[in-house]
């Protein structure tokens, strides 16, 4: 019986105990107590008085104290509980130590919040996710090496129906807000009328640009709440933009991510109705299908768009040329080549500030090997005591533990502060880019790494040096 | 046979469990009687020490050979009685296997001149 469903079952057998622990208490008392009478009542049949019986069946049964002692340790976790005493051990230790403690959480705090924040940038350039319905299926497609296709291009795409949904966008649009006697400079993002459908962006309130609409505009969470003053009763208000009257249909949600990703954010959505106007495209790939057998199909699409509409550069050129189309989310995107740089940039950043968290643990390191050799004559007395080796090591990492959780809580701190800066941060960049970091489970689990990889770095050494070479040596040393 | 205190033997180690799983095999019993089944069916030969019983039958629960229920004893007073469960009952045969072959082995090499 000693398989590990009934090791498990021996585990939820303690977790229901520590539930009645109180009542176990009361009832152990008990059982104790009948034991003791019961013995005595059998001693006064024998022909002794009830006092000397009572006193002779108490020391018979010997220290009540031990054996409750010993029967609550029959349903404690042992592992659990040395560890939490080893913490709390190290807890007073540090706080007889404020200086030493401090300086420890600080070192790891700028450590940690650097690395953690660098994490986190990462993390929103290069994993984000576009705010859309199945992000997965979406994909970006450049035909004749053109980042942008003509509007008559897009039609013939979309119309070939090669994919279940087509839309094109066009982030590159400044325009001319007339509000009140001012004309303001916005930029807008002009797609096309299915584009909110492909894509499925999801929106906070109104609905979103659909196909047939005429001038409807949607507005930017950031857009809404500083220019317009966050009313809910936007919905249906004009807009002046480029001399023209636009309804409000929709406002974004503050999480809004745009398809194009690195924080790009417009300030609204506008159709792109014009003739003149040009879309990048974005497809919904059907479930399952692979990027080559997408790649294909466009390849089949470009040929016959050719026979129609010859490159307007070159009537003998064909559109097949430099065509392309990558995922516009997760590790496929990645994985293209045109983000290569981005994936090595942010690679670079993260061995840097990897390199920075060494520092600090180095740094610990040391605070932890001086006060190791102040506290020689503790650590000798208890190896001379019998401590084994690896309880008193377990005991210093607990330290180091507890110092590198501490730190990792004030580095998460920074990380908060610091990602609300980046997040307000306006980038001098001719397009408008505002990052959207919010801490995750990604962040909170890579913390946790980081923390258990600071204590070890920072305390193993330390740990394994002062208790080296056992009795003998550590008392050498005092 | 008369056995003084100096007598009784110290249980040999590992055999606490199968004892007192044996105890139990005839129904449920509360610690006390179970003490004194191990004592009364050895003939005073054997005595569960009474402060190892308690941490014993703990750890047994913990293992699910036992369920501990409360109920009312033969001098009408609450008291916490002890139940084989189906794992406890395959634990007794398997102990029990274990040490008739571990005595036997002993016994073959003791006689062997």
């Amino acid at each position: 019986m000693s398989g590990p469903s009934n090791r498990l079952m021996a585990v939820w057998r303690r977790l229901i105990h520590l539930g009645r622990a109180s009542s176990f208490d009361r009832e152990l008392e008990e059982e104790i107590a009948l034991h003791i009478e019961m013995r005595a009542d059998e001693l006064q049949q024998e022909g002794m008085a009830r006092e000397d019986a009572l006193a002779r069946a108490r020391r018979e049964f010997g220290s009540s104290l031990r054996v409750k002692e010993e029967t609550r340790a029959a349903w404690q976790f042992r592992w659990l509980e040395e560890t939490l005493s080893d913490l709390s051990h190290a807890a007073r230790a540090l706080r007889r130590n404020p200086g030493f403690a401090a300086a420890g959480i600080f070192s790891l705090a700028l450590g940690i919040g650097a690395n953690t924040t660098i994490f986190s940038l990462t993390m929103e350039f290069l994993f984000s996710d576009p705010s859309s319905r199945n992000p997965e299926t979406l994909a970006a497609m450049r035909i004749g090496g053109n980042s942008h296709a003509h509007m008559r291009h897009y039609r013939f795409l979309r119309d070939a129906r090669i994919f279940p949904g087509l839309a094109g966008s066009n982030e590159e649009a400044e325009s001319n807000w007339r509000y009140g006697d001012e004309t303001l400079r916005l930029h807008a993002m002009r797609v096309t009328d299915n584009f909110f459908g492909v894509v499925g962006v999801p929106l906070a309130i109104g609905r979103p640009i659909e196909p047939g609409d005429g001038d409807v505009v949607v507005l930017s969470d950031r857009f809404w709440r500083t220019r317009l003053g966050g009313e809910a009763d936007v919905i249906g208000k004009a807009l002046t933009i480029d001399g023209r009257p636009y309804t409000v249909s929709g406002v974004l949600p503050p999480d809004h991510r745009t398809v194009l990703g690195f924080g790009f954010a417009p300030d609204v959505y506008l159709p792109a109705s014009r003739e003149s106007d040009v879309v990048a495209l974005v497809a919904r790939l059907p479930d399952g299908m692979s990027l080559p057998e997408a790649y294909g199909r466009l390849v089949a699409a470009c040929k016959e768009l050719d026979k129609v509409y010859p490159p307007d550069w070159n009537p003998q050129a064909s559109w097949v040329t430099n065509t392309d189309i990558v995922p516009v989310a997760g590790m496929a995107r990645l994985r293209h080549l045109s983000m290569v740089p981005f994936v090595a940039f942010f690679s670079m950043l993260l061995i840097v500030v990897g390199l920075v968290l060494l520092i600090a643990c180095a740094n610990v390191s040391n605070l932890l090997l001086a006060r190791a050799s102040t506290r020689r004559q503790e650590l000798a007395i208890r190896l001379a005591l019998g401590a084994g080796r690896r309880r008193i090591v377990r005991q210093l990492l607990a330290e180091s533990l507890l110092l590198a959780l501490l730190g990792t809580g004030a580095g998460l701190l920074l990380n908060l502060w610091l990602a609300g800066i980046l997040n307000r941060v306006q980038l001098p960049l001719p397009i408008p880019v505002h990052l959207l970091i919010q801490p995750d489970w990604r962040l909170l689990l890579y913390s946790v790494v980081i923390a258990v990889a600071s204590a070890l770095a920072a305390g193993l050494l330390p740990a394994l040096k002062a208790t080296r070479g056992g009795v003998s040596a550590a008392l050498k040393r005092t | 046979m008369v056995i003084t205190a100096d007598d009784i033997p110290e249980l040999l180690p590992g055999t606490l469990y199968m004892l007192v799983l044996h105890a139990l095999a005839r129904g449920p019993r509360h610690g006390y009687a179970i003490a004194r089944r191990i004592k009364d069916t050895s003939s005073n030969a054997l005595e569960i020490e009474d402060g190892s019983l308690y941490p014993a039958l703990n750890r047994m629960l913990v293992k699910g050979w036992l369920k501990a229920e409360w109920g009312v004893s033969e001098n009408n007073r609450r008291a916490r009685f002890y139940r084989l469960t189906a794992d406890g009952r395959k634990q007794l045969e398997r102990e029990t296997k274990q040490f008739e072959k571990l005595v036997l082995a002993i016994q073959r090499v003791m006689r062997t001149v």
